[in-house]
């Protein structure tokens, strides 16, 4: 047994290890409302009988109330989404919203937890109440959550670039597979009894899962579509249909409501030094980050990953030096797939899972792949840590609905600056 | 097989890299293009003479095609410069063509082939045909939709392109999509669409390439013919025998240099060529010349 | 015996009369519309464009912030200039830097683009312009009834109150009336491309779709043709944008995500990409086919002819999406030249 292999195992025990620590991190969920909350008031004066509405994204109704004595407000919400709350009034004489704030705020509630939510009004005499000063503790926290969410998508986007370096496609389906295995582990936990002690055992079946469905696409679509020579930009208008179908059959059997694993619902903080995180996340920051480091090993230091990576840079050349090259193409995919199922889960974790979450995921994971280099496993972990990050962390100083758009900026400058992507090299011409 | 006036001009030129012509069409100065670490060309000063054959031979991979590539514009060289000289009623005047893109290279009358073939597959014979034209009134979307502008010329143009189908025995396909012909019948075709813009100066990047022998022998005389319409040609071809039928210089690449150039008799004792096909099956030839 | 109860159970006319309707309705006129502006950029000139959503979203926000800002007077032909207008400043946008790429690389810019715009009109920060998540009209003047729409639909409207036609063909004078407007504009930029593509300019335009290096070698200046062809996709694009805002009465981002833009490929795919007919037929077959599907499922469902196990009343909508997305696949595999295309002008090989 070599010296890598041993290497290689260590690091799945450590993961396997890691993954038995999470039933002792699941906590008993309260069974907590879930609302919207907040005081309305100018500076230090509360403001009474203020009549404060919230709306869906589809701009219905979900409910409004009068605010109390103590200027309070507090509305249920059935489930997490995007809802936008309305300072309808009558707010008292002389006191208005400040310049550049809005009566209209628009909330994103990702979490099982009551979100609190304010106005920013001033009096006739008064100057604006100064925002609470973002302090270094928080940027710290936010950057610590960054790192998460870079850590896993860049996770689900080894998969992507992978399958691209070898087959030459851009699969639109790809994030699909990130909502498939969370839907599958939280199927088994909910369904099937895997929760507490054995949610472990769920989400290594789901990661299972995630692995033979990438092996069954290439086995029963794209494989032999390769070789019906279909160009691979019909293959990718056909994984965009595959894309659809797959996510609202998601839609249909795991529903439209947004779920959370009961088993880690809701998690008080725990502190290390300055950061406070759910217990959760460090855990969930403790695996994504050691199986990176294991699909490192395995591209560098195995065979499996030699020929994946002689494939990549050229097949002909690979075939020819007696790499099976459709097996290669074949593990790509399980281990791309299997990859993506793993993010999705540990997403589904640290936020819900929802049938969206692979739209939701497509783009950065595009722009993760893009920045690093379509079809380079490692330059997709950079790509996918930089982007998770940078989106993340942006939310400290930008709205939480623009850090998106920091993503796609970032992909599309790539791609118009460096458009063979950052380690893609020039086509011949003759 | 060295022919008419232009082609006698030759003999007071030395058969060295870089020799000056008497007349040349094209002029390129301190070419260089590298890929990493590798120089594919990197050519100090070569004059290509006007009309007449003038061949570019060399191992594969001497840079030949890059060499094309730059001086049309599709790849963009690290440095150098490179000029077009016309002449009309005695009269002549240069065109830099370094940094343009290959549009413009294209319509100064300087139209390239290519070695791996671009016939537009899903379009007919005819159309591909057409499509060469230049300078069609037509093509401008401020005329696309009053077609009584353009139909007059569109008329001549188809007339010229059925004569050029006529020539190149294609006639029969005219209406066939281009992805029906033949890789030879192809290579006819790209060649005849380049026609289509009467060119000054017709690159063609392995034109016998994959074509039977009988087509070959009437490319050959196609070509020809042409120079002795006036069009200047610069072809790559690896086809010794061919080279040395129709060519009236040659140029000699070998790892992106000019190693030698001169007229076939020059070449074909020229040590240093031998030497850079040594081994190779063409190094007999040329010992056979 | 049960294929009798089933048939008993059906209501055939309301399935295909439901399924008729819709397929001439003014949302088949809008994809029709968007997917002749497609079939220029990717069926004639082979440019992946998978933003096409981003033009619609241009033209319909372009006019509707003009018009309820009351900019100029706030005249609604001004205001629909202006929605043409941002469409070709959003081609510009993508065309200036992005025309050089690789298709699929251009696919994702496209998408990635789109997908600003969409999130950008969104945004708080552009609520007094756009209306945010809530869209234009604004909250107020929609319960009030009052809409950019009005002026065409009800001031510059030449049919008399009242219901027209019969049976589930029977319609309204406001929705005849856009209705009309929408085929014409159809017809009109179908015609548009019909005598563009005949003319040596569509010569130019299908020889880059082939190759571009080949139209580059023969003089042609293959970004400036680009350019154009998205340009003038894009604004036939944005009219359909325009006309589904007048149709619905406002506009807002949720009928710009990126799916709309999947299902007018879909249209395409289905009609026949580069071919003239492709995008009318395929729009009203594919309304035709979605609607009656879903029909059929539905008093399936209804009628306990399929176990809620396995699918519920309120699944339904879904199915749609899954239908395109089959459709989108198999056509690609199958019948790329889809119902009126040219099998050898199909196969897409863009590199
Ligand atoms: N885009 C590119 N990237 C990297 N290397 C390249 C590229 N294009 C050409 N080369 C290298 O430059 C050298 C010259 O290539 P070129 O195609 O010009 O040769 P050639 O003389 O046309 O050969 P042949 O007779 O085989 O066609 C070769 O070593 C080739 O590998
Ligand atoms: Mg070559």
């Amino acid at each position: 047994m070599g010296k890598r292999l041993r290497l290689l195992s260590g690091f799945l025990i450590l993961v396997f290890g890691l993954l038995m620590v999470l039933p002792a991190l699941a906590s008993a969920d309260t069974d907590d409302e879930l609302t919207i909350r907040g005081t309305v008031r100018v500076g230090r004066e509360v403001i009474p009988d203020a009549k404060v509405i919230v709306s869906n994204a589809q701009n219905i109704e979900v409910g409004s109330v009068v605010t109390g004595e103590d200027g309070k407000w507090e509305i249920p919400i059935p489930g997490l989404g995007e809802y936008t709350v309305v300072l309808a009034g009558p707010l008292p004489e002389g006191v208005s919203v400040r310049d550049g704030a809005s009566d209209q705020i628009t909330v994103f509630v990702e979490e099982y937890r009551s979100k609190a939510v304010g106005f920013q009004l001033i009096g006739e005499d008064q100057k604006p109440i100064l925002e609470i000063r973002p302090t270094w503790e928080r940027l710290l926290n936010r950057m610590v959550s960054g790192l998460k969410v870079g850590l896993l998508v860049a996770l689900a986007s080894i998969g992507l670039s992978l399958i691209f370096g070898v087959t030459g496609l851009v699969n639109f389906a790809h994030s699909e597979m990130v909502a498939f295995g969370a839907v599958i582990a939280l199927l088994l936990e909910s369904t099937v009894g895997l929760n507490g002690a054995l949610f472990p055992l769920a989400v290594i079946l789901a990661v299972l899962a995630g692995g033979g469905l990438g092996f069954g696409l290439e086995r029963g679509i794209f494989g032999p579509l390769r070789r019906r020579k279909m160009t691979n930009i019909s293959l990718m208008v056909v994984s965009i249909g595959l894309a659809f179908l797959m996510r609202y059959l998601i839609l249909i059997y795991h529903g439209a409501e947004p779920e959370t694993f009961e088993s880690f619902r809701i998690q008080s903080g725990v502190s290390l030094g300055p950061i406070e995180l759910p217990a959760k996340d460090y855990f969930i920051i403790g695996i994504a980050f050691t199986t990176l480091l294991m699909v490192g090993l395995l591209l560098q230091r195995t065979k499996l990953g030699t020929s994946m990576r002689a494939v990549s840079d050229n097949p002909a050349l690979a075939e020819s030096s007696g790499i099976d090259v459709n097996r290669t193409i074949m593990w790509v995919w399980i281990l791309g797939s299997a990859l993506a199922s793993l993010g999705g889960t540990m997403i589904g974790l640290t936020q819900v899972v929802e049938w969206q979450m692979g739209e939701k995921i497509l783009l950065l994971i595009f722009a993760a792949v893009t920045l690093g280099g379509l079809g380079t496993a490692f330059g997709a972990m950079v790509g996918g840590l930089a982007i998770g990050f940078a989106s993340e962390t942006s939310t400290f100083w930008l709205d939480n609905d623009l850090k998106f758009l920091i993503a796609l900026a970032v992909m599309i400058v790539i791609l118009l600056v460096r458009p063979r992507g950052i380690l893609g090299v020039r086509e011949r011409l003759g | 097989m060295t022919s008419d006036n232009q082609a006698s001009e030759l003999e007071n030129v030395e058969a060295v890299p870089g020799s000056p012509k008497q007349d040349p069409i094209l002029k390129i100065d301190n070419i260089v293009r590298s890929f990493g670490g590798l120089r594919a060309v990197d050519v100090d000063h070569l004059e290509v003479q006007r009309g007449i054959i003038t061949a570019f031979i060399g191992p594969n991979g001497a840079g030949k095609t890059t060499l094309f590539n730059l001086i049309t514009g599709f790849d963009k060289p690290d440095s150098g410069k490179w000029t077009f000289h016309q002449l009309s009623n005695k009269e002549s005047w240069t065109t830099n063509l370094s940094g343009l893109r290959p549009h413009q290279i294209a319509n100064k009358g300087m139209v390239r082939t290519f070695q791996l073939t671009k016939s537009l597959a899903k379009m007919t014979v005819i159309d591909n045909m057409l499509l060469g034209a230049a300078e069609q009134k037509g093509e401008s979307l401020r005329n696309a939709l009053l077609p009584s502008r353009w139909q007059k010329q569109e008329k001549q143009i188809l007339k010229r392109a059925e004569d050029l189908l006529e020539r190149f025995k294609l006639s029969h396909m005219r209406d066939e999509y281009a992805a029906t012909l033949s890789g030879g019948q192809r290579k006819l075709l790209e060649m005849a669409r380049a026609l289509m813009s009467e060119p000054k100066l017709i690159l063609l990047d392995e034109p016998m390439a994959g074509v039977n022998p009988v087509l070959v022998e009437s490319l050959l005389v196609h070509i020809e013919n042409l120079r002795d319409e006036g069009v200047s040609v610069l072809f790559i071809e690896h086809d010794m025998d061919a080279i040395m039928g129709i060519s009236d210089w040659i140029v000699v690449l070998a790892e992106g240099q000019v190693i030698a150039e001169g007229t076939p008799s020059d070449v074909s004792k020229n040590p240093a060529v031998i030497d850079a096909y040594l081994g190779s099956e063409i190094a007999e030839e040329l010992k056979d010349v | 015996m049960m294929l009798m109860n089933l048939f008993a159970e059906i209501d055939v006319s309301k399935l295909f009369g439901l399924a008729l309707r819709t397929s001439i309705s003014v949302q088949a006129a809008t994809f029709a519309l968007a997917a002749v502006g497609l079939n220029l950029h990717y069926g004639y000139t082979g440019l992946l464009n998978f933003g096409v959503v981003a033009f619609m979203a241009a033209g319909a926000y372009g006019m509707a912030i003009f018009f309820t800002q009351g900019w100029l007077g706030g005249s609604i032909l001004l205001a629909i200039a202006s929605g043409v207008v941002f469409a070709v400043v959003i081609a510009l946008s993508i065309g200036l830097p992005s025309l050089r790429l690789r298709a699929d690389y251009l696919a994702l810019t496209t998408i990635a683009i789109a997908e600003v715009l969409r999130i950008s009109f969104r945004s708080q920060r552009l609520l007094d312009l756009t209306g945010g998540p809530f869209g234009l009209p604004s909250i107020e003047d929609r319960n009030a009834n009052v809409s950019f729409a009005d002026v065409i639909t009800v001031d510059w409207n030449p049919i008399k109150e009242g219901n027209y036609g019969a049976w589930f063909l029977e319609f309204d004078e406001k929705t005849l009336w856009v209705m009309i407007i929408g085929w014409s504009l159809v017809s009109l930029a179908s015609l548009l491309i019909w005598g563009l593509m005949r003319s040596p300019w569509g010569r130019v335009i299908k020889a880059i779709r082939e190759d571009e290096d080949a139209a580059r070698a023969l003089g042609k200046n293959v970004f400036s043709y680009k350019l154009q062809s998205l340009i003038i996709g894009g604004v036939i694009a944005s009219f359909a944008g325009i006309v589904r805002a007048f149709d619905m009465g406002f506009v807002e981002t949720q009928q710009f995500r990126p799916q709309t833009t999947f299902f007018i490929w879909t249209v395409l795919i289905l009609g026949g990409a580069a071919s003239i007919w492709g995008p009318i037929i395929g729009s009203m077959t594919f309304w035709f086919v979605i609607i009656f599907s879903e029909e059929l499922l539905r008093q399936m469902v209804d009628s306990g002819w399929i176990p809620d196990a396995i699918l519920q009343s309120n699944d339904i909508a879904s199915v749609r999406m899954i239908l395109m997305g089959i459709m989108l696949a198999t056509l690609m595999i199958w019948r790329p030249q889809g119902l009126v295309g040219k099998k050898e002008e199909a196969q897409i090989d863009i590199r």
